[in-house]
């Protein structure tokens, strides 16, 4: 027996027809070959049964690996889609990383598998296998340190080498705003949903459905539910259940059927399947994704949907998770957990051998053997428990089924032919008294004089079972080892005092999560936390349901639903050991010479013993990292990989942590676990962008001219969201003017004849109420004492710390009533530190502020011109006399109100109208017609700035960063020293903002006239310049923050901020540019019309 | 009334010319009104339907809330039973200028309401824009005109924000996909309003009726919001 060779015998489709549709073939493809499945198939089954067993190579050693489990657990099968570009119908790579056994078969998928080259059968990768002895844990870390030069050329190797799936590449064009019509039926796409039930239910299995039943029915469904399954269908383990299981009389698959579609007749009640939930944040906020169905059919649905829940009351039901066991070469394909081997059976129609052997440490593995057995399969038991015999009821079954049991044995190492699975090797436990003279549970061995050999094709492994703990950890509930199952489990008693149930947010268990063993305390557990929330929510919570009074009177009154109490993935089992070996030849025992372990790589123990499938990380090398020094599982998980890859070692980190605990001798209660965090599973980045991406990216603000600016032609500048006319490129000879050609011409034609400005984006602010100068005086530093209606101010604002930090002009409307400007991008700062002052510090004084930013368009009108093109549509007097500078006026243009204030930015004699934004555009063009005539050019922002900056007025934000303070940006004027208080007054009376050194606001200009700066120069005391790098010898004194070429001065000019520069003016210093250190002179910094006679005009 | 040229559409929603071909044909010393929001339909869905309303007579309303006195005065100048409470509006009637205009007021803080005209009676009314000029100076008169001083403030904001309807049987779906309030059929009902976010643009949301809703957002945001809901019917064709 021990030498036969096990034939290869293909998987098959069983005869039973209860779940898969033998009537509907689907048709798909894997690495380029076509294949049929039915529907209820997923992409793993449908190749299982069509005889497919390699599905992928290991991450490091590229080793063959097949299917291991059924849903999110498999680390192996990992599959990257296919899909056709909707604009040229290429096929390009789309989601990678995908495990099979959730991919559910339709028609016309593509798939590829990962981590190969050329192919699955002949990967050239493998030869990492011959070098694995040197592939050891923290192998990168040990090789490519050295020379710390060469990581360049490492890292191009080991880039190509790492990651398992490809970027996908775009399925189409990114969306437009323009064309979203257009992309309807086209291209993929993502959104999101909000959800706020009062309770949600993790977990569609037994327990929470039963919960859901109850939840939904009690006083009169005035519970809002949501219950999320992972799972394409509800019902959890009981889709793989044998067929004794009877839900409310029918068998379980139709029973669960005939039950969630009574549930979902219930108004109250969400039901959400193939949704994985994967984050569990704070304050009862999760997020699930789910998998629209039929998205691949029909483009007007969304690929996936991430749900964002907020819940009052969470109920986790989340099951368990089969544990593998650690024996060298258990990665083999053909090795599989044993209760996926029930649910290939039973729920996909696949008998994945005919030969199986399957061992286990609990009596769920006998459901398997049987269903095998059932299924016509040849099976053999390797049970590791010593009185396995008189167990249970199953056994007996076993028994009389003729199976061959070996109790009180354990596989030691899997046999290969080829690759894959063809035998295992199995040995006695030593003996009671040998064990004890091992002197501790670690080292629980295994007698090498009674050694057997297995054939089998199909090994199915049940090491016990751990709870899926992840989303109850995330909520930070604690965990607390249980030696009888020998893993974590959920602290249900600390968490009942945590935050996890106070009044407000709350979290229970149910289920084989909080450690139910059969179907019957499943359902027991369900019903229990439901009633229990129901009560807790009547109690403390306003169901977000209009209440009317939460009792027990709906909760169903029978219980006799499920007519058989078979034990279900939980049930209880006998620990194994960390790894399994063979006791008694002397390599492979456990060295006790130093008190370390003597395994590892010189022993070769360990080496093909895998914990974690996935990123190939084995015993040897978790005893490695602890024999070299590593103590914490957080620094051991890091060093070594494991539970690091894409299924976050769901079947392995309990079996390292047990390794772990073996090397360092210590209990594993002691060692705890690492840590859980979001997301259970991978998601899809496309899931979190949800619409939020190509022009739907971010709000783009537009005027109400912005169809104007466009027709002109506008280039556009990004002021905060606002888009604003940049400049209005005119055509010339060959092609359009440049940015400076055409801000020549328009700074040229503001200051000669008149220019029109888009100024609607400035912020505007309604301040009304007694105390509304009072306010004004404490916000600004001048005083706002004096200034009548009618008549506007211009004012700077400060921080407590004396530093600018607005400007803007304010006039005064009325008795108590201002209207107060701001900056474009200050508009919201300023309304929301009034409020804050306002609300906080001031609840008592009587004013009001209030944004009317938007309600006015603002066409702001200058030049010599201006006045006389005004006075053409304005039917009041606006002439000097009657419109001085620094009024406004409430007229009417056209017939309709507006208010126009006489001032300036542009040190151009100004007007800015205000008008109602509906007619914004209108008026625009109005003044653009009629313009004509007195030759208006349209100007941008960068014409504005030029033509500010010749004035030497600042822009909060560009010539100041936070550390000017007026007296910096030379205007003392501004700041009444004699008002009892304004903010900043007292920080500006600070020795720092007083003392000599500051770097203050100057004009520079150039020696080359046509020089122009660029901005963010550094400025020099000295020119000399190291040859080296041009690195300068001196340290810098200050920067430009302004610099034009000014037309209308012909020469260049800047504003900087220099040390002392205020007391420098007519000083040298350099400035180290592209071309070298440039002279440049420190001058005023108003280079134009210094009286201000054309701006009073 | 101004003598303005407006046409009434059967959408019911004031328009006028294209501005380019008027101006065009001539000097016109005439504005026009525009509009925020593309005409017609903007829902690819016929389980929902996306409308622009604009523009509407806004006021915002502060008035301390121990100023007892002077709501008395703003509910009967707004002809409401009383001012409304947390996240609710209430149903108006106002009279100004021989003009009576349904309308509703808004809670948006506790000392901050809108009054927002509906939009069926502005249209069918015909009434011009100066209706918000002429309501603010009749609640200048009403508020302020004895009392030199009170505390109040009120302030057209009708061009600050456009509004959008969105109603239909998905209408819930559409708003709930980006706008995290609890829009759930028993959560927010008719009268309930809530200030929030849809996508990044901030709104006004309220409801009007089971499967009406109406979306108040910046003009600035106005292009934004229009598409971000577009985008969002479509998968609610289905």
């Amino acid at each position: 027996m021990a030498s036969e060779q096990p034939r290869r015998i293909l998987p098959l489709r069983l005869s039973t027809r209860a779940r898969i549709d033998r009537g509907k073939r689907i048709y798909f493809e894997f690495d380029g070959r076509s294949y049929f499945g039915y529907a209820g198939d997923t992409l793993a089954s449908a190749l299982l049964a069509s005889g497919e067993s390699i599905f992928g190579r290991s991450f490091k050693y590229h080793r063959k690996r097949g299917v291991f489990a059924t849903g999110e657990e498999e680390p192996n099968a990992l599959v990257q889609l296919l899909e056709e570009n909707v604009d040229d119908g290429r096929l390009v790579l789309s989601e990678p990383n995908l495990t099979s056994t959730q991919v559910l078969l339709r028609s016309g998928l593509r798939a590829r598998s990962q981590n190969r080259f050329p192919s699955l059968k002949f990967d050239l990768g493998a030869v990492a296998g011959f070098f694995s002895p040197l592939l050891v844990a923290g192998f990168y870390y040990k090789t490519f340190m050295y020379p710390s030069r060469a990581w360049r050329f490492y890292e191009y190797f080991i880039r190509r080498a790492a990651g398992l799936g490809r970027a996908p590449r775009s399925l189409g064009l990114p969306p437009r705003i323009a064309d979203s019509v257009r992309r309807v039926g086209r291209k993929p796409f993502y959104e999101w949903m909000q959800a706020y039930p009062d309770v949600l239910i993790v977990g569609g299995g037994l327990a929470g459905l039963e919960a859901a039943e109850v939840l939904s029915s009690v006083s009169d469904g005035s519970l809002r539910v949501m219950l999320v399954e992972q799972d394409s269908d509800f019902g959890g383990s009981l889709l793989h259940s044998d067929p004794d299981v009877k839900v409310d009389g029918l068998t379980a698959s139709a029973g669960i059927v005939a039950r969630v579609s009574r549930l979902r007749t219930r108004e109250n009640l969400h039901l959400l399947s193939h949704s994985c939930v994967s984050g569990y944040y704070d304050g009862n906020f999760l997020t699930a994704f789910e998998h629209v169905m039929g998205s691949y059919e029909d483009n007007r649905l969304p690929r996936q949907r991430m749900w964002r829940i907020r819940a009052k009351h969470v109920l986790l039901a989340t099951g368990a998770s089969e544990r593998h066991a650690v024996f060298r070469n258990n990665d083999l394909p053909g090795i599989m957990l044993a209760d996926s081997i029930r649910a290939y059976i039973r729920r996909y129609e696949v008998l994945l051998g005919r030969t199986a052997v399957i061992f286990t440490n609990n009596d769920n593995g006998y459901r398997s053997a049987l269903a095998l057995h059932e299924a016509g399969a040849r099976v053999e038991i390797v049970d590791w428990r010593k009185d396995s015999g008189v167990r249970s009821e199953i056994v007996m079954c076993a028994r009389k089924a003729g199976i061959v049991i070996y109790s009180n044995s354990g596989v030691f190492e899997a046999l290969s032919s080829n690759g894959e699975l063809s035998g295992v090797r199995i040995a006695e436990r030593m003996s009671a008294r040998a064990e004890a003279e091992g002197e501790d549970s670690f080292r629980i061995e295994l007698d090498s004089s009674k050694v057997r050999t297995l054939t089998c094709s199909l090994l199915g492994v049940s090491g016990g079972f751990v709870p899926r703990v992840h989303l109850f950890s995330q909520a930070g509930g604690k965990l607390v080892f249980d030696s009888a199952s020998n893993c974590y489990v959920a602290d249900v008693q600390a968490a009942s005092k945590s935050r996890l149930s106070s009044n407000t947010f709350a979290c229970r268990l149910a289920g084989s999560l909080s450690g139910a063993h059969d179907y019957a305390s499943a359902l027991e557990q369900g019903r229990a936390a439901a009633l229990d929330i129901a009560n807790h929510l009547s109690k403390h919570l306003r169901p977000s349901g209009r209440p009317s009074g939460i009792g027990r009177g709906g909760a169903r009154a029978d219980t006799n639903i499920i007519s058989s109490c078979e034990e279900m993935a939980s049930a209880p089992s006998e620990p194994l050991p960390a790894s399994l070996v063979l006791g008694a030849s002397s390599s492979m025992v456990d060295g006790k010479a130093n008190g370390i372990s003597n395994t590892g790589l010189s022993a070769g123990r360990g080496k093909f013993c895998f914990l974690d499938l996935q990123n190939d990380s084995t015993e040897a090398d978790v005893r490695l990292a602890i024999r070299e020094g590593y103590r914490s599982l957080e620094h051991v998980k890091r060093y070594t990989t494991t539970g690091m890859a894409t299924d976050q070692g769901k079947t392995s980190n309990m079996n390292a942590i047990s390794v772990a605990s073996a090397a360092l001798e210590t209990p594993m209660a002691e060692l705890g676990t690492t840590t859980y965090r979001p997301p259970y599973s991978p998601q899809s980045f496309g899931a979190f962008v949800g619409a939020h991406c190509g022009e739907l990216f971010h709000p783009v603000r537009t005027t109400p001219m912005h169809a104007a600016h466009i027709s002109a032609g506008a280039y556009f500048e990004d002021v905060g969201d606002w888009k604003r006319p940049w400049f209005y490129p005119q055509g010339k000879r060959h092609g359009l003017e440049t940015l400076s050609e055409a801000c020549a011409r328009e700074s040229y034609g503001v200051r000669n004849s008149v220019g029109l400005f888009d100024g609607s984006t400035l912020g505007k602010i309604d301040i009304r109420g007694p105390d509304a100068l009072w306010l004004l005086n404490m916000l600004y530093t001048n005083s706002f004492d004096n200034l009548k209606i009618g008549q506007c101010r211009y004012a700077i604002m400060l921080t407590e710390a004396g530093m600018i930090f607005d400007d803007g002009v304010t006039a005064r409307v009325g008795k108590d009533h201002y209207y107060m400007t701001t900056t474009t991008g200050g508009a919201a700062r300023v309304l929301s530190w009034i409020e804050e002052w306002l609300q906080t510090e001031w609840p008592t004084r009587k004013v009001y502020a209030t944004s009317v930013s938007e309600q006015w368009a603002v066409c702001v009108v200058g030049g010599p011109r201006a006045r006389a093109l005004l006075a053409e549509l304005c039917e009041d007097d606006i002439s000097a006399s009657a419109l001085p500078f620094m009024r406004f006026m409430d007229t009417k243009i056209c017939n309709i109100s507006a208010r126009i204030f006489r001032v300036s930015f542009s040190g151009e004699s100004a007007f800015e109208i205000n008008i109602p934004a509906r007619y914004g555009e209108s008026l625009w063009h109005l003044l653009c017609e009629r313009g004509v005539d007195f030759d208006l050019v349209k100007y941008g922002t960068e014409a504005v700035h030029l033509l500010r900056a010749e004035k030497g007025f600042l822009i909060p934000g560009q010539d100041t960063d936070g550390t000017v303070t007026p007296y910096d940006a030379n205007m003392g004027w501004i700041v009444d020293k004699g008002k009892e208080d304004f903010f900043g007054k007292r920080s500006l009376a600070c020795a720092g903002l007083t003392s000599a050194g500051r770097k203050q606001l100057v004009g520079l200009l150039t020696t080359d006239s046509s020089f122009t700066l660029p901005e963010g120069t550094q400025l020099l005391e000295s020119p000399k310049v190291s040859k080296f790098r041009r690195k300068p010898y001196t340290k810098s004194i200050g920067w430009v923050s302004s610099s034009y070429y000014s037309p209308n001065l012909e020469k260049s000019i800047a504003l900087a901020l220099v040390e002392d520069g205020l007391r420098r003016k007519g000083d040298t210093i350099y400035a180290l540019t592209d071309r070298g250190c440039e002279a440049v002179k420190i001058v005023s910094s108003v280079f134009f019309d210094a009286k201000g006679e054309r701006m009073r005009a | 009334m101004t003598a303005e040229s407006k046409t009434i559409e059967e959408s019911g929603r004031v328009s006028s010319d294209s501005l380019s071909t008027d101006l065009a044909a001539g000097l016109s010393a005439e504005l026009r009104m525009q509009h925020f929001f593309p005409r017609g339909e903007g829902s690819l869905s016929p389980l929902v339907s996306i409308r622009g309303v604009e523009p509407l007579s806004k006021i915002i309303i502060r008035i301390a809330e121990e100023d007892d006195a002077g709501r008395r005065e703003l509910v009967k100048f707004f002809g409401c039973n009383k001012l409304p409470l947390n996240n609710k509006y209430v149903a108006s009637t106002v009279s100004v200028a021989g003009v009576s205009l349904a309308g509703i007021l808004l809670w948006l803080g506790p000392n901050e309401y809108m009054y927002r005209v509906s939009t069926e009676d502005y249209v069918d009314s015909e009434v011009s824009a100066d209706f918000s000029n002429e309501l603010l100076a009749g609640l200048e008169k009403v508020l302020v005109g004895g009392h030199v001083s009170r505390h109040v403030s009120f302030v057209d904001v009708s061009d600050y924000y456009a509004v959008v309807r969105v109603s239909g049987a998905r209408a819930r779906r559409v708003l709930q996909k980006n706008c995290p309030l609890d829009l759930h059929a028993r959560a927010f009902v008719a009268g309930d309003c809530g200030q929030s976010v849809y996508g990044k643009s901030s709104i006004l949301l309220s409801c009007a009726s089971a499967n009406t809703f109406a979306v108040q957002v910046r003009i600035s945001m106005s292009g934004y919001l229009w598409e971000l809901l577009k985008f969002s019917t479509i998968s609610e064709s289905c």
